[in-house]
């Protein structure tokens, strides 16, 4: 392992979180009221909505799950990536929902129901949404300290310490500056990124060759190195589920759609996901090749010393990449590459804190605020949330690891808000039946059945948590059609109005 | 073979892509915060404030 440099490497690093902290601290003197905290008083143009977008959307977890696609099943891993930017396309181009979500002024994607559906569900919602979103981002920091330790070739003792700085820099400038912060801070690190993740890849190619690459592939998985339906781990089922969920992602995911919320006005927010829709097969091949590399480059030497100081022997392919960066790329590099991967995980984590926080304020405490509060009183609420966001985040990484490959677990997690507000989504703008009887069906069902299955895969039982991850793209599929069924049953058995679209 | 290709493809693809984007990106968002900035400025907040 070539090493982490202190006199090459650490500048590199510190002027970049210099310059970040400086940007995103100036902006907080325009955060005026809650609107500019939460969405940048909606003032967002296209190249800003592309560069925050993208840089939101690939964080150090995105780099590691995609990564871990790449050793598990070879270019095939990459196929999610192909779904999401088809979805984000076709979204972008013809408006489906998020034209109605950004010209009826919305906050969240709850206060969209509450006008259809009435403040129970719009409550509701706000509940399953910040569930599983927390449980997804409960993970995101432990990875990425995974990744710093990994990379750097750091003492792995120092995997909390690593964990609390990480957070206490992002915390900061999210907690003063809001959206503003997040938006102005994305844009220098969508770039700093970027020009890592070039890089980075170029010398992955030097180094590998892409004849070593395909090799490699076809080597460990056959055929279905390139292709995910004849892939013994993967099959029609594996991409329709995975369909499924970047379909609702892209759809509703809160940190995804804040930007059309943010946007200018909704001919803005559509020009944000047709533009960006590339981005999305950039997101999972770059690092899923990275994990092809890596299945090439690191042998069970490399990863002896990682298992000895404790980490978890059933997650070498998800370790394997940071240990492959770390042997292949030279001191000044390494810096570069460190940077960019800060700048990725720092976006991430700031936009998810304030987006969570976003819903916990606006929908899930809006019933119990008494009478209309100040703009002053809201920014101190939305800041203490996301203080709280980041608390719990430290304390649910430091003891709490998933089973399993860290994509599933993200897909499991997702679809407990995913499945049903897609369906709440889709009919609250397009079925004039649609009533909050079937939408209460539709959020019930759509928690209760992966959270069922999570907690079958922890449950300790070997046979059961065999079982479910066996079935888990099968039990995936069916949640969405469970939540669709509810809410056609449940709104067809009370006779209401025909409504128009929530707008 | 073709599915290699198209892999391949796509891998060079998207290397072009990102780097014509970030380029693109980083010159046009530059000038997007700016009017960002300017407009919330103006906004009743013309005075940027201190906290």
């Amino acid at each position: 392992m070539l090493g982490f440099s202190w006199t090459l490497d650490a500048p590199i690093v510190g002027a970049y979180l210099l310059v970040t902290m400086a940007a995103g601290l100036y902006v907080r003197r325009y955060v005026g009221g809650v609107d500019d905290f939460l969405l940048a008083g909606r003032e967002m143009n296209v190249y800003l909505g592309i560069a925050s977008l993208a840089a939101t959307e690939f964080g150090i977890i995105t780099c590691m799950y995609a990564a871990e696609l790449g050793y598990n099943f070879g270019f095939s891993g990459a196929v999610l990536g192909i779904l999401s930017a088809l979805s984000m396309l076709g979204l972008g181009l013809t408006g489906f929902c998020i034209r109605p979500l950004r010209d009826a002024g919305v906050r969240t994607l709850p206060e969209l129901f509450e006008r259809r559906f009435g403040p129970r569900i719009r409550w509701a919602a706000g509940v399953v949404i910040v569930l599983g979103g927390l449980l997804n981002m409960g993970v995101f920091l432990r990875v990425a300290g995974e990744f710093l330790v990994l990379a750097c070739g750091l003492d792995p003792r120092q995997l909390e310490v690593t964990m609390t700085v990480l957070l206490v820099l992002v915390a900061a400038y999210t907690l003063l500056g809001g959206m503003l912060s997040v938006l102005v801070t994305d844009f220098l690190q969508f770039v700093v990124m970027s020009i890592g993740l070039m890089v980075v890849s170029v010398l992955v190619l030097d180094r590998v060759g892409w004849e070593g690459l395909v090799s490699t592939a076809r080597a460990h998985h056959g055929e279905g190195a390139f292709n995910p339906f004849v892939h013994p781990k993967m099959g029609w089922q594996y991409v329709l589920f995975q369909a499924l969920v970047q379909f609702s992602a892209v759809l509703t995911w809160q940190t995804t759609i804040a930007r059309v919320l943010a946007a200018k006005d909704s001919r803005t927010g559509r020009q944000v996901y047709t533009r960006t829709s590339f981005f999305f097969v950039c997101r999972f091949l770059i690092p899923a090749v990275w994990g092809i590399a890596a299945l090439a480059l690191v042998t069970e030497v490399d990863f002896a010393p990682v298992l000895e100081a404790g980490f978890d022997p059933n997650k070498k392919a998800l370790y394997a990449m940071p240990i492959a960066l770390g042997k292949i790329l030279p001191a000044g590099l390494l810096g570069l590459m460190i940077a960019a991967m800060l700048a990725a995980d720092m976006s991430t984590d700031s936009s998810y804190m304030l987006t969570w926080g976003g819903v916990i304020y606006n929908d899930i405490l809006a019933p119990f605020r008494r009478g209309p509060k100040s703009e002053k009183s809201g920014l101190l609420w939305n800041r203490m949330i996301v203080a709280a966001i980041g608390v719990y985040l430290l304390l649910f990484g430091l003891w709490f690891s998933p089973k399993g490959d860290l994509w599933s677990y993200l897909a499991v997690t997702g679809t407990v808000y995913m499945s049903s507000m897609t369906t709440l989504f889709i009919a609250c703008c397009y079925w004039p039946r649609a009533n909050s009887r079937g939408a209460a069906a539709a959020i019930a069902v759509g928690a209760v059945m992966p959270i069922a299955h999570l907690v079958c895969q922890h449950a300790g039982n070997s046979e059961l948590a065999s079982w479910a991850t066996t079935y888990a793209s099968a039990w995936g599929i069916a949640t969405y059609l469970a939540c669709a069924v509810a809410m056609v049953v449940g709104s067809l058995t009370v006779r209401t109005e025909p409504r128009s679209a929530a707008t | 073979m073709t599915l290699e290709l198209f892999w391949r493809g796509l891998f060079y693809t998207c290397l072009a892509w990102y780097t014509c984007v970030t380029l693109y990106v980083a010159v046009r968002g530059a000038f997007d915060i700016r009017t960002m900035l300017r407009s919330l400025s103006k906004e009743g907040r013309s005075e940027p404030r201190d906290e």
